[in-house]
């Protein structure tokens, strides 16, 4: 026969922690909501210009003050990498954004894209080295393309249309965009999606 | 006295211990999982000649987890707390120097996607500072029930739940102020 004291405890326990569970669940929830109705669009891969839409034009000036029409049909493609000084996750992957320009010169402009205080991003640029990239300050930029997260890229072609786009945090990401770009999927997660697709019937596994 | 007698009570000791051994431990792996980011992270806060930066993320990640490990399973608990309110003050200093600085756009680098530093991180790591103290106790010497171990398992995770909670709600905050700007 058990003790209707201990009986009570266990059960009070078992319901604070799955009221406890239940707190959790709901503040992260509200934490989604939050992202999903900010202002300049959510994580969402269909914010934004779609794949396969026109990149909207946006006017801006280099660093050096050169002018630049971002979105324009242009004699190369671009990547547009939005970064942030402050975003360890964009600093990680500027190396990896290097080897890339080099690998893929013949074809490719990589854009550096942020906002904010120019003295800031002039130690960042400075920091890292990144005089080799064209780096833009333009808030209008970042808000044309609806950029909620960083670090994010849009793949721009020729003919000024999106071709890949998508959030991105490692290098494997950053080479799925130019798979995404060569196959023509709808996004990175799309292209993702379908490789994990292809897996799973390979392996016979739903 | 009742409430002196409650907080260096076993259970309560044990709870907090088991608590706090895990936040540290896990942190320090989030850490060191991704050492690059947390490098980028620490020098952020622009506290470092840049020289140190990597040598200093290194360190603290391995002294929050000699923390976690010595508060968990050490007997000797006196070094464990040094540590482990050591690896708390270090975090908040960093973080009240540049609040102050008025640099609050800069990720905490709290091993939390993205969350930035804001006043209400210096409250969790006060509280969390406190309940390592309460960890690193000397427990009075009482016989243990089969109850207890419910007791302590229960709040241990209740603690954890809470610690939890905090995070997301200071990041909900974050974002529920750039929805308002």
């Amino acid at each position: 026969m058990t003790d209707p004291l201990v009986l009570s405890v266990i059960v009070l326990w078992v319901l604070v922690l799955a009221l406890g569970l239940c707190v959790i669940a709901l503040s992260r929830q509200i934490g989604i909501l939050y992202e999903r109705i900010a202002p300049m669009g959510a994580l969402m891969i269909d914010s934004g210009p779609r794949v396969g839409d026109p990149a909207p034009v946006v006017d801006v000036s280099g660093w050096s003050g050169e002018a630049l029409s971002l979105g324009a049909p242009s004699a190369r493609s671009r990547l547009l990498f939005f970064v942030s000084p402050t975003c360890p996750v964009c600093k990680k992957l500027l190396p990896i954004m290097k080897s890339v320009a080099r690998r893929e010169a013949a074809w490719l402009d990589i854009v550096l894209s942020s906002d904010g205080e120019r003295p800031e991003h002039a130690e960042f640029r400075q920091r890292h080295a990144l005089e080799d990239f064209s780096y833009v300050l333009s808030q209008p930029l970042g808000l044309a393309h609806r950029i909620a997260k960083l670090p994010y890229c849009v793949l721009i072609d020729t003919q000024g249309v999106v071709r890949a786009k998508g959030l991105v945090n490692s290098r494997e990401q950053i080479e799925s965009l130019f798979t995404a770009f060569e196959t023509r999927a709808a996004s990175v997660q799309e292209h993702l999606d379908h490789v994990h697709a292809g897996a799973s019937a390979l392996s016979g596994t739903h | 006295m009742g409430a002196q007698l409650l907080l260096t009570d076993p259970v309560v000791v044990a709870a907090f211990t088991a608590a706090c051994s895990v936040l540290l431990v896990f942190g320090a792996l989030t850490k060191l999982r991704d050492i690059a980011i947390f490098r980028y992270a620490v020098d952020n806060y622009r506290l470092l000649p840049s020289i140190l930066v990597p040598v200093f993320a290194w360190l603290y990640a391995l002294s929050e987890l000699a923390a976690g490990l010595a508060l968990g399973f050490a007997s000797e608990r006196t070094m464990a707390l040094i540590l482990a309110e050591a690896v708390v003050l270090a975090a908040s200093v960093a973080v009240l120097v540049n609040l102050l600085r008025g640099r609050r756009s800069i990720e905490c680098g709290c091993g939390i996607g993205g969350q930035q530093i804001a006043p209400g991180l210096l409250v969790r790591n006060l509280l969390l500072a406190l309940a390592i103290w309460l960890a690193s106790r000397t427990p009075l010497g009482r016989p243990l029930t089969s109850l207890d171990f419910f007791s302590w398992a229960g709040t241990a995770l209740a603690l954890l739940a809470l610690y939890v909670c905090a995070n997301q709600l200071l990041s909900n905050q974050q974002r529920l102020k750039e929805l308002h700007s």
